[in-house]
């Protein structure tokens, strides 16, 4: 179990992350949040990369910072922007890197044969990175870190330049690696997270605003998403009045998807069933601060506490 | 079946050295080895061997040349009987150029007519030789009269005619007398040794081999950086600090490779200028080239080459530590060239320094090469160590 306990990271005063405790067991764990909202910071802090101003990170009840080189030894990272030697082969830079997790020459040469198959890039293990695209480069660094098998896998946005079927062979590998490991993946792509996380974390302003399953963070906004046709001359002030998640021009019109409380419905309004992405948009809409939850939930949500999450 | 998620990677078996090796084998980049070679080519560095060693016809050293053919014929010790068959063995060559003398008009218009005389008119402030002395130079008789020349020295070097001990300390003064003591004389010249010593060829040698080695390593921790490996490698077993020990140890294996690939080029260009045989023979000898210790030339370069090895580490440490707090290239290139200039030209600090480093004799005590040596490995230490915190501190704990 890996275990964040009241972790605050600041640069100079300002505070970055501020009182955060999560648990994480063996799954998936998406960790959504806008760009700039403390994503990379608390992945950066779970791959001991840096200190935790206040708090501690322990994995298996011992601190990471104490368990140095041990806890290392566990963990695969993928970080945001990953580097390479251009004119490195994903052969050679894969060597090089499982050297450095301390891999043993034959089984770094059998994991990375393996892994660069697994990425769909064993036809071109031999050529250069430096020809290759976006999507490629990002495989390879999907593929290395999972080089020593971690216990502990952190990927900080790995789905960036891979194209839809690669995205979906990730989701599966995802699913696949979630059984026996810990794995935590910032994304602000919603589809990334939705289908394979077992939970997902969300963050705003440097807390934890939830943590739950993809289910229950939908079910934050159960029978509150409406959709509807609205006319040219009305959709300045419909926009005014409600969080709008979606909206589409037609031939006659706007049609909106929005969030409302229940009792303002109107009756040609349709009800959805909430999606990931319609809570993403919501908690994350422009302007929006701590009063998305204390406006819409004003309970206590399953499993979701003010102060960050014990579930 | 292995599976991504069913791996096997349970055991951690590769060597802090392997990873060593490792990061070593990164410093050798083709570019960086043809970089490094094309500024040796353009410095001209790698003529220095050739320079001062037995050149050929052309430039013959004639010092060492006679010093190779006394070595075949009585070895590397001279006895006073071997010594005096050499100086009888020079009578057919004075009788030759004492013919030269007389057959040539200059030499009777000047009133010589004997090779003795000639000497002994050019050793005088106003003997007016020099007109004589390019007559020779034109013409077929100046590798006879070099020669000569050459042959007198050794003999003069032999009865002792040159050194004094003037200004020598007691411990300095007793070690001269051992010397001067034995029964016999080294046929080491003491040009060539001079030649290997001080400012000559090790100086040359170990401004090629700093070069060398801080050009290759410069790229250390900023090519990392740069690459943006950075965030990688702190998170994978070795760490920050892991890695940072091990570039140290791939500098230091990198300056110590350098060193070596110039010792062998050194090595061979002894070998194939004809001089090998002088390898064994002692480099103290009445007459000058006085050292501390007995041994044999091969040996004085080996013990005198450690110093070369240790600049070249001092070299690889600075850059590693130039390469982790450098935020560019342009602020590494200028930190390295200068701290490189400084070692190399001027009269301040580095330069006398590395000058007294190089110069092993008499006229220093046995330990103060070592103790430098170590002063300045102790800076580059400690300038490594901030550069760790700084490091361990910009990613990690």
């Amino acid at each position: 179990m890996l275990t964040v306990h009241a972790v605050t990271r600041r640069y100079g005063n300002d505070p970055a992350l501020e009182g955060i405790d999560l648990a994480f067991e063996n799954g998936v764990y998406g960790l959504l949040a806008p760009n700039g909202a403390g994503k990379t910071t608390l992945l950066k802090m779970l791959a001991g990369l840096l200190p935790p101003s206040e708090g501690e990170i322990l994995y298996e009840g011992e601190s990471i910072a104490a368990l140095d080189e041990k806890y290392r030894m566990r963990l695969g990272y993928l970080p945001q922007r990953f580097g390479y030697y251009p004119n490195d082969t994903p052969r050679k830079y894969m060597q090089y890197l499982a050297a450095i997790k301390g891999m043993g020459r034959k089984e770094a040469l059998e994991r990375s044969e393996l892994l660069l198959e697994a990425v769909a890039l064993g036809e071109v293990k031999r050529k250069k990175m430096k020809t290759f695209s976006g999507g490629m480069i990002q495989r390879v660094g999907i593929a290395q870190a999972l080089l020593n098998d971690p216990r502990v896998l952190i990927l900080d946005e790995p789905t960036g330049g891979l194209d839809p079927k690669e995205r979906a062979r990730f989701r599966s590998l995802l699913t696949k690696l979630g059984r026996e490991r810990i794995v935590i993946l910032s994304t602000h792509v919603v589809s990334d997270v939705e289908s394979a996380a077992n939970e997902i974390v969300l963050l705003k302003n440097g807390r934890v605003f939830a943590k739950d399953k993809p289910e229950a963070i939908c079910a934050m906004l159960a029978g509150k998403v409406y959709e509807t046709r609205v006319s040219d001359h009305e959709v300045d002030t419909f926009r005014q009045n409600y969080p709008i998640l979606a909206e589409r021009g037609e031939a006659e019109g706007w049609h909106m998807r929005f969030v409302a409380e229940a009792e303002s419905a109107m009756p040609h309004w349709e009800l959805m069933k909430p999606g990931l992405e319609d809570v993403f948009l919501y908690v994350y809409r422009d302007g929006e601060r701590q009063t998305a939850k204390q406006r819409l939930f004003p309970g206590e949500l399953a499993g979701v506490r003010e102060e960050g999450v014990q579930i | 079946m292995k599976t991504i998620a069913h791996g096997s990677v349970n055991s951690y078996g590769r060597s802090k050295l392997s990873l060593v090796w490792l990061e070593f084998k990164k410093l050798f980049m083709p570019k960086r080895i043809g970089f490094a070679a094309l500024v040796l080519l353009l410095g001209g560095l790698w003529l220095y061997p050739f320079h001062v060693l037995y050149p050929g016809s052309e430039f013959k050293n004639w010092n060492t040349a006679i010093a190779v053919d006394m070595e075949a014929k009585y070895g590397d010790q001279i006895s006073a009987a071997e010594a005096e068959q050499f100086k009888q063995s020079l009578a057919p060559k004075i009788a030759e150029a004492d013919a030269y003398i007389r057959s040539t008009p200059a030499f009777a218009k000047a009133n010589l007519d004997s090779y003795e005389r000639y000497i002994k008119r050019s050793g005088m402030a106003d003997g007016g030789t020099m007109p004589l002395w390019r007559i020779i130079q034109a013409g077929p008789a100046r590798d006879l009269f070099a020669e000569l020349q050459a042959s007198f020295e050794w003999i003069d070097y032999y009865e002792d005619n040159y050194s004094n001990t003037v200004g020598m300390n007691e411990k300095e003064k007793e070690r001269v007398a051992e010397i001067r003591s034995r029964e016999w004389v080294s046929v080491l010249p003491t040009d060539f040794l001079n030649n290997y010593n001080s400012v000559n060829l090790l100086n040359r040698l170990a401004i090629a081999a700093m070069l060398i080695t801080s050009l290759l390593v410069m790229h250390i921790h900023i090519g990392d950086r740069r690459s943006g490996l950075g965030e990688i490698q702190a998170a994978s077993k070795s760490g920050v600090k892991g890695l940072f020990r091990i570039k140290i140890g791939a500098a230091l294996l990198a300056g110590t490779f350098v060193a070596a690939v110039l010792f062998v080029v050194l090595l061979l260009a002894y070998r194939f200028s004809g001089t090998w045989s002088l390898m064994g023979a002692d480099i103290s000898r009445k007459g000058g080239g006085f050292f501390w210790y007995d041994m044999s030339f091969l040996q004085y370069m080996c013990v005198t080459y450690a110093a070369v090895v240790a600049l070249c580490w001092i070299a690889a440490l600075l850059t590693v530590f130039f390469s982790s707090v450098a935020p560019n290239y342009i602020v590494l290139a200028g930190a390295v060239a200068l701290t490189l200039i400084l070692f190399f030209e001027g009269d301040y600090f580095l330069n006398p320094m590395l000058n007294n480093i190089l110069s092993v004799g008499l006229g220093r005590g046995p330990f103060q090469t070592f103790i430098e040596l170590a002063v300045l490995l102790a800076i580059s230490s400690g300038l490594l160590y901030v550069a760790w915190k700084r490091e361990s501190r910009r990613i990690g704990w």
